[in-house]
């Protein structure tokens, strides 16, 4: 009777532990790496652009030669919601979408500026869709994103999440935007918030290879779920310095009328406010750490007295650049720095009286000072040079 | 009882902490962020000395009685029908704490999984297991326990330290920003998901060496306050709006572990809920099932607990509550509920018993 019981036991939790339940073979899947939403207003209905990576994308050709293999596939929809349109998208492929490796939700200006959050609430409230997944704006049309060919990548939109991660490493004038952190930033008090602006851009070569590449600069301001401007590259940069993000980017300065391309490679920000009663002001205090990337005539870098000018002459670059992007924030009454965000950590009771006046009021009138104090480390492999040689 | 049947106060401790464990870092810190905002952590730090008094109470209650169980004392303490009716309240709410478990269960895999799947098999996934292994006793699952709550403590810690990239401490501050209520109220709502310890009114008479329970006390709390901060810690990486929003903010932590190859982890996440509510539904069943049986005096609890199983799991598929109504009973609700069962029926009865002159003859 003992052995009975068992075996129906050890029958019964099988058939519950098996992994039958909701199976899903891998070739029964489309895998999704990434999703363009628009809004057609003519037909006042949301669009969905998928692309979806097929197998042959990560397999390689026998041999070479033949036909060159499909990588990937679009799939499109349309509805009255945004996931409406997923699933008349999904009516098109032969598969079930998955959406779980999906890394790049891009949004057209069109969406962007009639409000993101329905488009936000479907991505977080999906179980399937990662919320580490980056979110972008487009900053063309939507053809154009789905033209593009990437040549390292054999699907075009896996290779967005790298052009991030790598542009951060470089210029700086994008940054990182986590499905996850633009709802967080939705729902924040005074909610202002930049999403990175991606667009394509074909060389001006008449090759054969040159294809349409992803580009990737500038930032599209929010206020609320809504779209209200952009931002240029050099105003993002400055957005990126004045918040410690920055990890290496270029600038190009004039040292005692000698052209010098620095190269930063790390940086330090702190936003400090100053309250004197109700009065609020903030200085923006950067510290960088700059190399000399470059010089366009010979210099004497063994001369304290060129590596001190050429500190002063790229603070005051930076010092202008974060200040443009400061003034544009004041111009659009977007605290996208979080500003208010100090206030409320330096004197709470004063952040609840002004609390209601900031966006419109204070911020735009407020006193910002840029501070910046750069070090300047290493040199590259050269010291001095002098065309001719040591006179 | 066979000596295999019983555990020791390390074991009893075990299980309370992984009941208390298995709970906590489900919907409860998305309502705590509710309450207290950024001042949640504090709310973290209070709520175990609030759970320390309850057991603290109901230890020293099951200490004057370390041979019977609550159908027996309270039979001495309050009569036989108020006894017995008080007893049944008990068995109600083990039953009712059993199913609020497997429901809890369900939920976590139907929203976050596996949406397809109808919820009996989430259901008879963790009841039947959790039946075989309890049909013969408490001490299997609290042997077993013994394994799976540093485990599980483990877990819930990998998940913290795969996150500090992404904490910010700054999330904590201001400090009492809107007065000292809010931090307040966390720690009522939080506390009385502490109360499990009630376990003891039933598990008493099986524990061997009682009088080391009142040493056990402290670091099981310190253990506890240390899982609550972990909960706590989402308000750190999403800030308290919307971990207040999130259904299951400890799920949001897990999903947001990016580092390299180190990603997508949700299973470590429900290996801690599913070992949790498992001990969970084992103790809680054992609880009801052995109390039942010592107020009827009964020979055996194994037919109960079948009986009792199948109850949970009717009650568990009876689709009288949504998400956000399951949600809203688990809050306050439940918070009277096991204040109620935890602190105040306990407390009455410590206090019914010193006075009518307990322990008596106990002492020989």
């Amino acid at each position: 009777m003992k052995k009975i019981r068992l075996t129906l036991a050890i029958f019964c939790l099988a058939c519950l532990f098996a992994g039958c339940v909701d199976r899903r073979d891998i070739d029964e899947n489309d895998y999704v790496v990434g999703a363009i939403f628009d809004y057609n207003t003519q037909k006042q209905r949301y669009e969905v652009h998928i692309q979806v990576a097929l197998p042959e994308a990560f397999t390689k050709a026998p041999g070479g030669g033949g036909q060159p293999k499909e990588t990937f596939l679009l799939y499109e929809g349309e509805g009255e919601s945004v996931f409406d349109a997923i699933r008349d998208a999904a009516k098109n492929a032969g598969k079930r979408l998955f959406w779980a490796h999906c890394d790049a939700y891009i949004v057209s200006k069109e969406l962007a500026g009639r409000g993101i959050f329905g488009v936000m609430d479907i991505l977080i409230r999906d179980n399937e869709i990662r919320e580490t997944a980056y979110f972008y704006i487009n900053d063309g049309t939507t053809e154009d994103l789905l033209t593009v060919k990437n040549g390292t990548e054999e699907v075009p939109m896996l290779g967005l999440k790298k052009l991030v991660d790598l542009g951060l490493k470089t210029h700086g004038t994008t940054l990182r935007k986590e499905v996850m952190d633009c709802f967080r930033d939705l729902h924040m008090e005074n909610s202002a918030y930049l999403v990175p602006l991606v667009s394509s851009r074909k060389p001006d070569v008449p090759a054969k290879e040159a294809h349409k590449k992803f580009h990737l600069t500038g930032a599209a301001v929010f206020k609320k779920d809504k779209m209200i401007g952009r931002l240029t590259s050099a105003e993002t940069r400055g957005y990126v310095f004045a918040v410690g993000q920055i990890k290496d980017t270029l600038i190009v300065g004039n040292v005692l009328g000698k052209q010098v391309t620095f190269e930063v490679i790390g940086s330090r920000a702190e936003l400090k406010p100053r309250i004197q009663g109700d009065e609020i002001s903030f200085t923006v205090e950067v510290k960088p750490t700059i190399n000399v990337g470059q010089v366009n005539d010979p210099v004497n870098l063994e001369d304290p007295r060129f590596i001190r000018e050429a500190e002063q002459a790229f603070n005051r670059e930076l010092e202008q650049e974060i200040q443009y992007s400061i003034n544009k924030a004041k111009e659009m009454k977007a605290d996208y720095f979080d500003f208010a965000r100090q206030v409320q950590l330096a004197d709470p009771k004063l952040w609840k009286q002004v609390r209601n006046q900031w966006s419109e009021q204070l911020f735009p009138e407020m006193d910002i000072q840029v501070k910046v104090q750069s070090t300047m480390l290493r040199t590259g492999l050269l010291i001095s040079t002098e065309i001719g040689g040591p006179k | 009882m066979s000596h295999l049947n019983y555990i020791s106060a390390k074991q009893a401790v075990y299980l309370i902490l992984t009941c208390i464990l298995a709970t906590v870092d489900v919907f409860l810190p998305a309502e705590v962020a509710k309450y207290a905002g950024r001042d949640a952590w504090m709310s973290a730090l209070a709520a175990p000395v609030i759970g320390y008094l309850i057991y603290l109470i109901i230890v020293k209650l099951c200490l004057l009685f370390p041979d019977l169980s609550l159908a027996g004392f309270n039979r001495l303490l309050l009569g036989r029908y108020l006894g017995a009716a008080v007893t049944i309240l008990y068995v109600l709410t083990f039953l009712v704490l059993s199913t609020s478990a497997v429901m809890q269960f369900s939920i976590i895999m139907g929203s976050a999984f596996k949406p397809e799947s109808p919820p009996y098999v989430w259901h008879l996934v963790i009841l039947v297991p959790a039946l075989y292994v309890t049909y013969k006793g408490i001490a299997v699952p609290a042997r077993m326990n013994e394994l799976l709550l540093p485990m599980g403590l483990l877990l819930l810690l990998s998940v913290v330290l795969l996150n500090i990239p992404e904490i910010d401490l700054q999330e904590f501050l201001p400090v009492f920003y809107d007065g000292y209520l809010p931090p307040v109220m966390g720690a009522i709502i939080m506390g009385s998901t502490l109360g499990y310890s009630m376990l003891l009114l039933a598990l008493v008479p099986i524990i061997s060496k009682k009088e080391k329970l009142i040493q056990q006390g402290p670091l099981a709390f310190t253990m506890v306050a240390l899982a609550l901060l972990a909960g706590t810690a989402a308000i750190g990486i999403f800030g308290p709006i919307l971990t207040s929003m999130t259904l299951f903010p400890a799920l949001q932590m897990i999903r947001n572990i990016d580092i390299g190859f180190l990603t997508r982890l949700d299973a470590l996440i429900v290996t801690v809920w599913y070992t949790g509510f498992f001990v969970f539904l084992c103790a809680h069943t054992f609880a009801a099932a052995s109390l039942t049986r010592d107020l009827f005096n009964l020979r055996g609890y194994r037919f109960l607990m079948v009986i009792y199983y199948i109850l949970v799991l009717i009650g568990a598929n009876v689709y009288i509550t949504n998400v956000p109504l399951t949600r809203w009973l688990l809050n306050v609700p439940l918070a009277i509920l096991l204040y109620a069962m935890a602190l105040v029926i306990p407390l009455l009865l410590y206090l019914v018993a010193k006075l009518r002159g307990y322990p008596r003859q106990q002492t020989k």
